[in-house]
């Protein structure tokens, strides 16, 4: 191979790439139906009978690319953390990884051959409609949907409920410098949003996140549902391409996978007891909300509740005071004789409050109680209501 | 002007006030002025059976700011005759109001400290020689004896203030 090339390198390097794109498939493909469009900028049109991918291969490959996507990741995280410093890596933490995600994609998906998971599995895309191989265009709009629209979504429903915040009346005033104060209250009037327009934005305010939540929870939880039904998209973006898998090897005869079926079935009874329990709880807050009203509507009657309750904490703090002296040693700081606040532990054991123990570490670290070495670092804050 | 001191100067206080009963050898803690929680004055009454019987020493105690990460500077008003208290300025030599201080301490405890300390000296660290030096050689009746006769002077003397 090497005497031809030299001789006349144009020529023979075309004829050989050509040859060889035939003949061996290049080595990053693998074995198999490998790499149609690379280098033929037509895809093989012909229709791939082979028997579509089962559940268990694709959710495999998913993983598998999972998992080297993380590992891009955090090679790409670390290479930027090196070249612009770690203050902006973590500024732009979302945007590297999308980056380094729309990498992966590019260089398998885009480029026409499979990504590792799907190697690794023997599964390869195809266009569920015309069973043919997936076109450019179609394989660009599933990189983009599966990549760039979470991103977008993402980022796009925070902007939306940042500018939908409720505003307060006067911000403008409060903005405006003095040169501009003419000015601006000129151009009020006009600034000044609808009654309908602050209505609705108060209202994507409010729901978008519950809205958000239940796309998250529960949409998501259909689609997969669906998925473990049919084993057709695993994810949204095949779905809405239109690509779905097949093996591209022939299958032995005893080698039936079986489905996620159960799965399936155990999603849709738990978004079934969901949507039961969301309808009762509806049921309770309007019932909730009409007693609220009627005791709204008698004011006295809402403000003898509220004198009561005074009451009963006044009582409350009563009781505080005729605690046996025991009691209220044990809750103590030795410190500053008070009861602890964010009782924090030393490694011996002994329980004070954190700023009383903390300045007495600065100054000398050592318990003041057994006078065993403590080290600031190793005091211990702790959480649960001790007594 | 720590808020954390007035606060835990007054808890302290409180608790002396309580359980005044339960210390027989302090006569009187309290602060010189009610108002004043940083300066307070004690009075510690000789043990029975120790040469400072039927005396009454004088303490005064400056309270810092910084309390009670600091200790407090307590020394003696009444002259007396100890080898852990400086003769002349009353300054005390007691390893808890310096290096061993911990914020655990109150004042209350601290009196009873000193107050053993009275009748637990300790020689190896003298403020008054001539005293350490008679407990050193192990001469308890002249030791016992000099500390009887300054009581007496300076001690009993103080009761008619
Ligand atoms: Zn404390
Ligand atoms: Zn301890």
């Amino acid at each position: 191979m090497s005497s031809p090339s030299s001789s006349s390198p144009g020529g023979s390097h075309t004829a050989n790439s050509a040859e060889r794109s035939h003949t061996t498939p290049s080595p990053a493909v693998g074995p198999g139906l490998s790499a149609p469009g690379v280098l033929q900028p037509a895809a093989p049109k012909f229709k791939l009978s082979l028997p579509s991918a089962s559940q268990p291969d694709i959710i495999r490959a998913n993983q598998k690319d999972s998992y080297y996507q993380q590992i891009l990741k955090d090679q790409v995280k670390d290479a930027v953390r090196e070249i612009f410093g770690s203050r902006r890596q973590h500024m732009y933490q979302t945007e590297v990884d999308v980056f380094s995600d729309l990498c992966y994609y590019s260089l398998t998906t885009l480029l026409g051959t499979q990504t590792l998971g799907e190697e690794y599995c023997d599964i390869m895309q195809i266009k569920s409609s015309s069973s043919t191989f997936p076109s450019l265009p179609r394989r660009s709009a599933l990189v983009f949907w599966h990549v760039l629209i979470p991103y977008i979504y993402s980022k796009g429903s925070q902007e939306l409920r940042r500018r939908t915040k409720p505003q307060p009346a006067q911000r403008p005033h409060h903005h405006a410098g003095h040169r501009l104060d003419a000015t601006l209250s000129e151009e009020q009037p006009p600034r000044e949003p609808s009654p309908a327009l602050i209505k609705a934005k108060a209202f994507i305010h409010n729901w978008l996140p519950t809205l958000q939540n239940f796309f998250k929870s529960h949409g998501h939880s259909a689609h997969l549902a669906v998925f473990y039904f049919f084993g057709a998209y695993y994810s949204f973006s095949k779905r809405v391409t239109g690509i779905r898998y097949i093996f591209n090897r022939k299958l032995s005869p005893g080698e039936e996978r079986s489905g996620y079926e159960v799965l399936g079935v155990l999603i849709v009874i738990q978004l079934a007891i969901q949507f039961y329990q969301w309808r009762r709880q509806l049921a309770v807050d309007a019932q909730e909300k009409a007693s609220a009203a009627a005791l709204q509507a008698g004011k006295t009657l809402a403000g003898e509740a509220v004198a009561v309750e005074e009451e009963s904490e006044e009582e409350e703090e009563e009781e505080d005071f005729t605690q046996t002296a025991a009691e209220i040693n044990i809750r103590k700081c030795t410190l500053c004789l008070d009861p602890r606040t964010n009782t924090t532990a030393t490694p011996c054991g002994h329980l004070f409050c954190w700023t009383c123990i903390r300045e007495w570490c600065q100054n000398k670290p050592e318990c003041p109680l057994c006078r065993q070495h403590v080290q600031i670092s190793a005091l211990l804050p702790i959480y649960t209501k001790l007594y | 002007m720590s808020t954390a001191v007035h606060r835990r100067m007054l808890k302290e206080y409180l608790a002396i006030q309580k359980n005044s009963a339960t210390r027989p050898h302090l006569e009187l803690l309290e602060p010189i002025q009610e108002d004043d929680l940083l300066h307070w004055q004690a009075i510690l009454l000789g043990t029975a059976d120790s040469g400072y019987e039927g005396g009454r020493f004088r303490l005064d105690i400056v309270i810092p700011t910084s309390y009670p990460i600091q200790p407090p500077t307590i020394r003696f008003l009444t002259t007396i005759c100890h080898p852990n208290v400086h003769f002349k300025t009353g300054e005390i030599c007691l390893d808890i109001l310096k290096s061993e201080w911990t914020p655990s301490w109150t004042l209350e405890s601290v009196c009873v400290a000193i107050s053993s300390l009275l009748t637990n000296p300790e020689p190896s660290s003298p403020l008054n020689c001539d005293a350490a030096n008679l407990l050193r050689c192990g001469d308890m009746a002249g030791y016992n004896s000099l500390v009887k006769m300054y009581t007496a002077l300076y001690a009993m003397d103080e009761d008619q203030e």
